[in-house]
């Protein structure tokens, strides 16, 4: 168990590693950020001058070295974009983020797992065919697409919410469900799957014939044992909702990193987007690390290389 | 599963229908879908108040026919989707032969690798890459195919482990077949069948992923058509104009779900067990 401790910390410390060489690398890969930086009517002077402050005339590990220094103390350089250091305009709209996954991660947990607990009870009936249909309508759709058609229907046409933009509750909605779209199919289907193993099995028929409310029965002893390859996967989309917010946050204006992070792409603004990059990869092997530690810890038996996504 | 008779027979007929059109498209467009006709803005589809039969779907913001459009996306897309998964498909199954077949350092670097990179968000890094290298054609291609060949590797890794402790690799051994040899003729037919259900089952992945690539702008660029291109631009006139992104959006989605169809269709069919 020890081992499996230490060496999933240890993986998780390689991808990080690995994580911030890469970045360091392809950022600059791209071509001379002085160029980028300075007027047309720069002298020679000038920029020898900012190549000396920003770092630029040392050696290539040496800057590799001050990178990882810099990062590690929260200075990720200078936006050129924005003429600021890059890590508080990134601070500054993780809060943004955090909201709408959360949104998306109640939305699909609520909605997902309900409709899956509710599939497993009729199986083939109507209201299963219909769930697994618009399941997998959910996860064939372009999630970016649905998202405008939602804004189409209901702000547009029905003016019931926002279009975008972040606000009060209203317009957390549309985001929310947008987002979470993917992870509620992913969990309606897994939790219908795994619904039914259970509900097959030998204890559930015990506590029927014991007279236990059905409520009880489905709730509190189907589900709890169905419960851990749910709960793993819950912990997995949370995940991949974060690479979905880049898109959501895009479609509905949303002042979150993820839109920054294409925008800032789209202006060449290296430092914030690998600021962005990290705190997004970060969080992400964080979170895995996690799940798979405490997985590792309700199934002793589970081997290294069990994720599969 | 949703069908009972012996072949998903409409999915089957969607995909073929979207392959046709990949391959025929400059042949079966109406119109030239990059003319532009300022006299035409924006004609709803035809079968609603002032369209146009000569342009089913209507017309976008420069008087491009939309259908001629869609029609040139989807061969973008499937041009993508089969290079891509033909990248992806065919260094992923190498590595994971090799690793699953060698075993302990190769495999356990493999299993590293796949790991590092299944840590990072994927759009994420085909957002930073391409951010970084440009948005050619070349270059998304080779970024989507780096993000696919884990699942490839993996699966096929995990399949061989399995295969190589099989009686007729041992046999084959005994007969003096050599590495390559036992790996091409005995292990690799046999890992066939999920290769195939995970390359029916990856091609929608490609294309939703593509598609939202273009739809930020990273992905193909204008002026090719690309259904998440389409979607982009019709954005600005979701109120004015909602064929501009709602068809597109409309032939992806039949699209994907045919070929999820078919996937779950052929891996039923093929092996019941199987997990990806």
């Amino acid at each position: 168990m020890k081992r499996y401790v230490i060496s999933r910390v240890g993986q998780a410390i390689f991808t990080v590693w690995a994580i911030t060489a890469i970045l360091f690398f392809l950022t600059r890969l791209v071509g001379d950020p002085v160029s980028l930086m300075l007027p047309q009517e720069a002298t020679e002077e000038d920029r020898q001058m900012l190549t000396r402050q920003l770092g630029l005339d040392k050696p290539i590990y040496m800057q590799y070295i001050n990178y990882i220094r810099d990062a590690a103390q929260g200075d990720f350089g200078q936006s050129f974009v924005w003429k600021a250091p890059a890590a508080p305009l990134i601070i500054e709209r993780i809060p943004a983020t955090i909201e709408l996954a959360f949104g998306a991660l109640v939305f699909a947990v609520l909605i997902g797992i309900a409709a899956g607990i509710i599939s497993s009870l009729r199986p083939g009936s109507w209201i299963d065919r219909t769930t697994m249909g618009v399941a997998l309508f959910g996860q064939a759709a372009p999630f970016f697409w649905v998202g405008l058609m939602l804004i189409l229907l209901f702000s547009v046409k029905l003016r019931l919410l926002p279009t975008s933009g972040r606000g009060g509750l209203t317009s957390l909605i549309l985001p929310s469900i947008t987002l979470g779209m993917w992870s509620t199919a992913a969990l309606a289907r897994l939790t219908r799957s795994r619904m039914r193993e259970v509900l097959s099995k030998e204890y559930i028929k015990l506590a029927r014939l014991k007279g236990l409310k059905e409520t009880s029965v489905v709730l509190k002893h189907a589900l709890r044992n169905a419960g851990v390859p749910i709960i793993t996967l819950i912990g997995l989309e949370l995940g991949s909702m974060l690479g979905g917010a880049v898109v959501t946050e895009t479609v509905f204006a949303w002042p979150g990193i993820g839109r920054m992070v294409v925008e800032s792409v789209l202006m060449r603004d290296y430092a914030v987007v690998s600021g962005i990059t990290l705190f997004i990869s970060l969080t992400f092997v964080g979170l895995n690390l996690i799940i798979d530690l405490t997985y590792g810890i309700i199934d002793p038996r589970v081997k290294l290389s069990k994720r599969s996504i | 599963m949703i069908h009972r008779k012996k072949y998903p027979v409409l999915p089957l007929f969607v995909l073929f229908l979207f392959i046709i059109t990949g391959i025929f498209a400059p042949l079966l467009v109406l119109h030239k879908p990059t003319e532009v006709a300022l006299g035409r803005m924006l004609i709803p589809p035809f079968f609603q108040k002032g369209g146009n039969i000569a342009f089913p779907f209507g017309t976008d913001q420069l008087g491009r026919d939309i259908l001629s459009r869609i029609i040139l996306g989807a061969r973008a897309s499937l041009i993508i989707a089969i290079t891509v998964i033909c990248l992806a498909g065919a260094f992923g199954t190498a590595t994971g032969l090799v690793a699953g077949y060698l075993g302990r350092a190769v495999d356990t670097l493999l299993m590293r690798l796949t790991d590092a990179q299944m840590s990072v968000p994927l759009i994420l890094l085909a957002i930073v890459v391409i951010g970084i290298f440009g948005a050619s054609l070349s270059t998304v291609v080779v970024v989507i195919a780096i993000t696919a060949w884990p699942r490839y590797a993996r699966l096929i890794r995990s399949e061989t482990l399995v295969l190589k402790e099989e009686d007729f690799v041992a046999l084959a051994k005994v007969a003096g077949a050599g590495h390559l040899r036992i790996i091409l003729k005995h292990i690799f037919p046999n890992v066939l069948p999920s290769l195939i259900v995970l390359v029916t089952l990856d091609i929608p992945r490609v294309i939703l992923f593509e598609s939202a690539l273009s739809f930020l702008g990273l992905g193909i660029q204008p002026p090719i058509p690309s259904w998440g291109g389409m979607i982009a631009e019709g954005r600005a006139y979701l109120g004015l104009a909602w064929w501009l992104t709602a068809l597109p959006g409309v032939i992806l989605v039949v699209t994907a779900m045919s070929a999820n169809l078919i996937g779950d269709w052929m891996r039923d069919r093929l092996d019941p067990s199987l997990q990806y």
